[in-house]
């Protein structure tokens, strides 16, 4: 059994149009681990994490989940993992609990779906809200319903675009608390992008900072702002991709 | 693919819930209008006068009223006539009896809709010559006696021309709009419910859950032909009152079906080849089956192409007058009685055979349900090989003429 939750490595994807997007990036990540990927608009933090979901395939180099390459067997490879997307919804027409149990039901059998979807119902913490449908949800809930919904699947790597965007600060430490928990209760690695550097120093073992389809640095919080001599992560990346003015 | 349900029973509810649904049940309806003023179009070009040939075996002073009589209703020297009407001996005596009797034989020369048309106006040119020979001859009363025969591909068939056209028309004209409906829905469904997909970004949360990616396409296809048969069966229902509203207008037979028929009438549309055999009915199927794999691989493809639900209705609002051309062209115009190079243009194009079927089955062409069997489901295959060739690759999530564009637009405004 491979050892390592996460393996990329030398990890390119240039699109149909011509962008290249991620020019060779390489990093692992380690089973009860919460990894971060943060770096500017643009960098390829989605097309990264896309990938390792098997929904693109790479033009270069390799990604596999717990020794299983996305690109060869990825049916596998979604069994291991669940993956929220940066920008994503639910079917408007369906109730949330119907959401919940449809994601469910293609997850588990019998007892199994009840048993997940008690999980999904504290997760999401919507209540009676979820007998309604999905279109009379609002940004925020419908943010926690797709959290709910990723996290009951209990995944050996979670893989989250973003995961708080959009939500108040009420509602995005409830998410921030739900994922710390998720990887200490069940030993499951945690891959996440963010812009919110706070949140990042808050939730991750170890961050990636990318930066034009290329790491710019990476380790753990403390130790990075000691090798960029920097007061907090911010400045971490800002150093990182050139662009500080003190 | 074990969660093949469970992906159907989620594309059901839904499309089922989506008001578009409801939309979807109007669009045949309004079909029904288009098809009814069709009717009265075609009625109108067909010539005021029909054709007669008239032969007196009686020649009495009766019939040659009656010749005179029905000169001014019809033509009576003409090349192709479109019905014979048989003057028998003792045609006169019967007259001054007060009983009009003769044999109308009804020739059907194609099975395009206006000769239904045509058989009603050598009926109303009879019946008023008949009207003026009793006037001529006075005071009695009339009572008339028209023994009805139809005249297809030269035999004569026992039965009176309405039963035929029942048949040959009412009937095959339901079978062509029932798959006509079927074939639209079919395909605006799948491609809505793949483009809605994206519009509504679940796309890339479905793709990531533990199912093949063609387990995810065939629950679509799936769910797109239980619902397509749900609003067929609804609009059966309605199709069911609007016949039995036009049935108990007119004679009864005019809704006889190869189905339905029984005794005398059976057995003459038997002799003429008329009624489906086990052979013809399965190819029949076979073909409507053919088509539905046909439309949707067309619905896989225009909904994995476009980026919402409103991209993809222009685009399948692009492909129903494309199938309506073929629908009411085999409606309204016989494809074997046309010359040989239009009638191979009209059979190759790709919508034509699933149009055709339904005349071919109630006049039992074998070989040509065959050919149309054949040709959809080449079509069909070939057209669904790339549909699951694009659903399941990368260019599902990356194609998308639109988002191209805008991010030209924007890297030009930041630059
Ligand atoms: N479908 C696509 N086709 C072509 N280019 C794309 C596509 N998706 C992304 N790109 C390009 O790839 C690059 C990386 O994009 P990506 O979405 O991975 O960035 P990101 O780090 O997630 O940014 P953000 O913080 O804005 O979400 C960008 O230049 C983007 O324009
Ligand atoms: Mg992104």
């Amino acid at each position: 059994m491979e050892s390592k939750a996460l393996v990329v490595e030398g990890l390119k994807k240039t699109y149909p149009g011509g962008v290249e997007a991620l020019k060779g990036i390489s990093f692992t990540v380690n089973p009860g681990e919460i990894f971060g990927l943060i770096g500017p608009n643009g960098a390829g933090k989605s097309t990264t994490l896309r990938i390792i979901s098997t929904l693109l395939k790479p033009t270069g180099g390799y990604a596999r989940i717990y020794g299983v390459d996305v690109v060869e067997e990825p049916l596998k490879v979604k069994e291991m993992i669940a993956y929220l997307p940066e920008e994503s919804g639910a079917y408007k027409n369906l109730k949330g609990i119907e959401f919940l149990r449809f994601i469910a039901r293609l997850n588990a059998e019998g007892s199994e779906v009840e048993e997940m979807l008690d999980y999904a119902r504290r997760l999401s913490g919507l209540g009676e809200r979820l007998n309604d449908k999905v279109s009379t949800y609002s940004k925020g809930m419908l943010r926690r319903l797709l959290i709910a919904a990723t996290l009951m699947r209990r995944p050996k790597l979670a893989i989250l675009d973003e995961p708080t965007s959009g939500l108040d600060v009420l509602n995005a430490s409830r998410v921030r608390t739900a994922i710390r928990r998720y990887a200490e209760d069940t030993g499951a690695a945690v891959l996440l992008s963010s812009h919110n550097m706070l949140e990042v120093e808050y939730l991750c073992e170890r961050v990636a900072i990318i930066h034009q389809g290329l790491i710019v640095a990476e380790g753990e919080p403390a130790a990075l702002k000691e090798e960029f001599s920097a007061r907090n992560l911010e400045e971490v990346f800002l150093k990182a991709v050139g662009a500080w003015e003190s | 693919m074990g969660k093949l349900n469970v992906i159907v029973w989620k594309e059901v509810l839904d499309l089922v819930r989506d008001p578009k649904f409801i939309a979807g049940l109007f669009i045949p309806l309004i079909v029904f209008l288009a098809m009814g003023s069709m009717f009265s179009s075609t009625a109108a070009s067909v010539p005021q006068k029909p054709c007669i040939a008239l032969v007196d075996e009686d020649s009495s002073q009766a019939s040659r009223l009656f010749a005179e009589a029905l000169a001014r209703y019809a033509e009576l020297s003409c090349e192709k006539p479109n019905a014979k009407v048989v003057l028998e001996k003792g045609f006169g005596a019967k007259v001054r009896e007060g009983v009009f009797d003769a044999k109308v034989y009804y020739i059907f020369s194609s099975t395009s809709i206006s000769e239904s048309e045509v058989a009603s106006k050598v009926d109303d040119a009879v019946t008023a010559a008949a009207r003026d020979l009793f006037l001529k001859i006075t005071g009695l009363k009339q009572r008339l006696e028209l023994k009805k025969y139809t005249v297809y591909k030269g035999r004569v068939l026992g039965i009176p021309p309405e039963a035929f056209y029942g048949i040959v028309f009412g009937f095959s004209n339901t079978l062509i709009w029932a798959v006509f409906i079927v074939a639209v829905m079919v395909f605006q469904l799948v491609a809505i419910s793949i483009a809605s997909e994206k519009e509504y970004k679940t796309l890339e949360i479905l793709l990531t859950q533990p199912i093949k990616n063609t387990t995810v396409l065939l629950g679509k296809l799936v769910a797109s032909i239980l619902v397509a048969f749900l609003e067929g069966l609804v609009m059966a229902v309605g199709m069911f009152f609007y016949f039995q509203g036009i049935a108990s207008m007119s004679s009864p037979t005019a809704t006889t079906t190869p189905f339905n028929a029984t005794g005398d009438i059976l057995r003459q549309l038997q002799e003429a080849g008329l009624t489906p055999t086990p052979t013809a009915l399965a190819m029949y199927l076979g073909l409507v089956f053919a088509s539905l794999i046909f439309m949707l691989s067309i619905g896989v493809v225009v909904g994995a192409v476009s980026n919402d639900t409103k991209s993809a209705g222009s685009l399948s609002g692009i492909l129903v007058p494309v199938l309506i051309v073929p629908a009411f062209f085999t409606m309204f115009i016989d494809i074997d009685t046309l010359p040989l190079a239009q009638r191979a243009a009209a059979l190759l194009f790709p919508f034509t055979p699933m149009f055709v079927a339904g005349k071919y089955l109630v006049t039992n062409n074998v070989p040509m349900l065959l050919y149309g069997l054949v040709y959809t489901l080449a079509w069909g295959i070939g057209l669904m090989a790339l549909a699951a060739k694009i659903y399941t690759s990368e260019s599902l999530l990356t194609f998308s003429a639109k988002t191209l564009l805008k991010r030209f637009r924007r890297s030009r405004l930041t630059h």
